[in-house]
C-alpha cells in the first residue's frame, strides 16, 4: 500500500519506519511533519488509526498551547488599560479637588472673602490681641500676610 | 468576597490616597469642631490662610480662632485639645491658676505635612486664641520662626 505525505508518495515500510523513530523520539521536526500528514489522509488503513489518534492529541496539544498563550495576553493588555484608567482617574480626581488657597475670614457670622478686607479683619484681631498701640500701628504699616500670623502667634511667645 | 465588590474596594483605596493629605489633616482632629461651632458666631474672628497666601512663611495652612467672652468655648476647646493631645508632643503648656492658659501640641506627621496646635487663653478666659497649622518645615523651624520674641 502506498501513503501520501506532502505530495509525496512513501510506502507502509516507510511510515512505519517513520513511526519507529518518532516513537523513539528520535525523528526530526520536518519528519515530524510528514507523518503528520501521512496520517491526516482520509483513507487511513485501520491499523495506523492509533497512531493518528496519538499525533492528533499531540497536534491538539500544540494547538491548544497557542490559545493559552492568548489567553495570557488578553487579561495582560486588559489589566494593564484598568492600570492606566485609575491612574489617569487618579490624577483627575487630585487636580479637581485640590484645594486652591484660602484667604477668608468670618467677623461676627459674615464671610469676607476680599482679599484686603480679609487682611484687615485679621488686623483687626491683631489689635485686639495687642496690648500695646504702637505694636498695632507698626504692624498695620507692615501688613502682610506674614505678618498677620506671626503676631497672632506672638501671645504664645511668652511676652 | 466577589471581584467586582474587591475591584471597588481597591477602587476607594486609590481615591482616598489621591485625595491631598491636607484635605483630611485637620478634619480628623477634634478642634477642627471649633472652627465649625464658633467660627460663624458672634464675637468670633476666625481667619484661614493657605497656599501662596502665606507667601514665604513656609506654612502650608494656618487657620485661627478668637473667641471673646464665652466661657463654653474655653470648655468646648479645653476638652476638644484633652482628645487630641492623644498620640501629640506636648511642647509647651502652661497653667495658672489652676486653668490651661498655653498648650502647643506637635500632633503626629499627616504624610509629609507636620501639625502643631497653639491655644492661648487670657488670664481672666475673655479672649480664647486657637491656632492651627501645618507646614513641611521642622517643627523646631516652625516654632522658631512663628514664636520668636518682637
Amino acid at each position: 500500500m502506498q501513503l501520501f505525505s506532502n505530495h509525496k508518495i512513501i510506502s507502509t515500510k516507510e511510515a512505519d519506519a517513520l513511526l519507529e523513530k518518532y516513537y523513539e523520539g528520535f525523528t526530526s521536526a520536518e519528519e515530524e511533519r510528514q507523518l503528520y500528514l501521512v496520517l491526516l489522509q482520509p483513507d487511513l488503513p485501520e491499523r495506523y488509526q492509533a497512531d493518528r489518534a496519538m499525533m492528533g492529541y499531540f497536534a491538539g496539544e500544540k494547538q491548544a498551547g497557542k490559545p493559552k498563550k492568548n489567553r495570557t495576553i488578553i487579561p495582560m493588555i486588559r489589566w494593564a488599560s484598568v492600570a492606566a484608567a485609575l491612574i489617569g482617574g487618579i490624577f483627575l480626581v487630585r487636580s479637581l479637588i485640590e484645594e486652591k488657597p484660602q484667604c477668608y475670614a468670618y467677623v461676627d457670622g459674615v464671610k469676607v472673602t476680599d482679599v484686603a478686607t480679609v487682611k484687615a479683619e485679621a488686623m483687626q484681631s491683631i489689635s485686639e490681641i495687642a496690648s500695646d498701640p504702637d505694636e498695632v500701628a507698626q504692624a498695620a504699616k507692615q501688613f502682610k500676610a506674614e505678618e498677620i500670623v506671626k503676631d497672632q502667634l506672638s501671645v504664645f511667645s511668652g511676652n | 468576597m466577589r471581584r467586582s465588590t474587591k475591584l471597588c474596594f481597591l477602587l476607594l483605596m486609590l481615591m482616598a490616597m489621591a485625595l491631598p493629605h491636607h484635605l483630611s489633616a485637620q478634619k480628623d482632629l477634634q478642634i477642627s469642631k471649633v472652627f465649625d461651632l464658633y467660627g460663624k458666631k458672634k464675637g468670633v474672628t476666625m481667619v484661614e490662610l493657605s497656599g501662596e497666601m502665606l507667601g514665604d512663611y513656609n506654612l502650608s495652612l494656618f487657620k485661627s480662632i478668637v473667641i471673646n467672652n464665652d466661657p463654653t468655648a474655653g470648655d468646648f476647646i479645653r476638652k476638644c485639645l484633652d482628645k487630641d493631645q492623644e498620640g501629640a508632643k506636648k511642647v509647651k503648656q502652661v497653667i495658672s491658676s489652676g486653668n490651661l492658659s498655653t498648650i502647643i501640641l506637635q500632633l503626629p506627621h499627616k504624610g509629609r505635612l507636620n501639625r502643631l496646635i497653639l491655644y492661648n487663653a487670657t488670664s481672666s478666659g475673655y479672649k480664647l486664641t486657637l491656632v492651627y497649622l501645618e507646614s513641611h518645615d521642622d517643627v523646631d523651624d516652625i516654632l522658631n520662626l512663628l514664636l520668636k520674641k518682637k
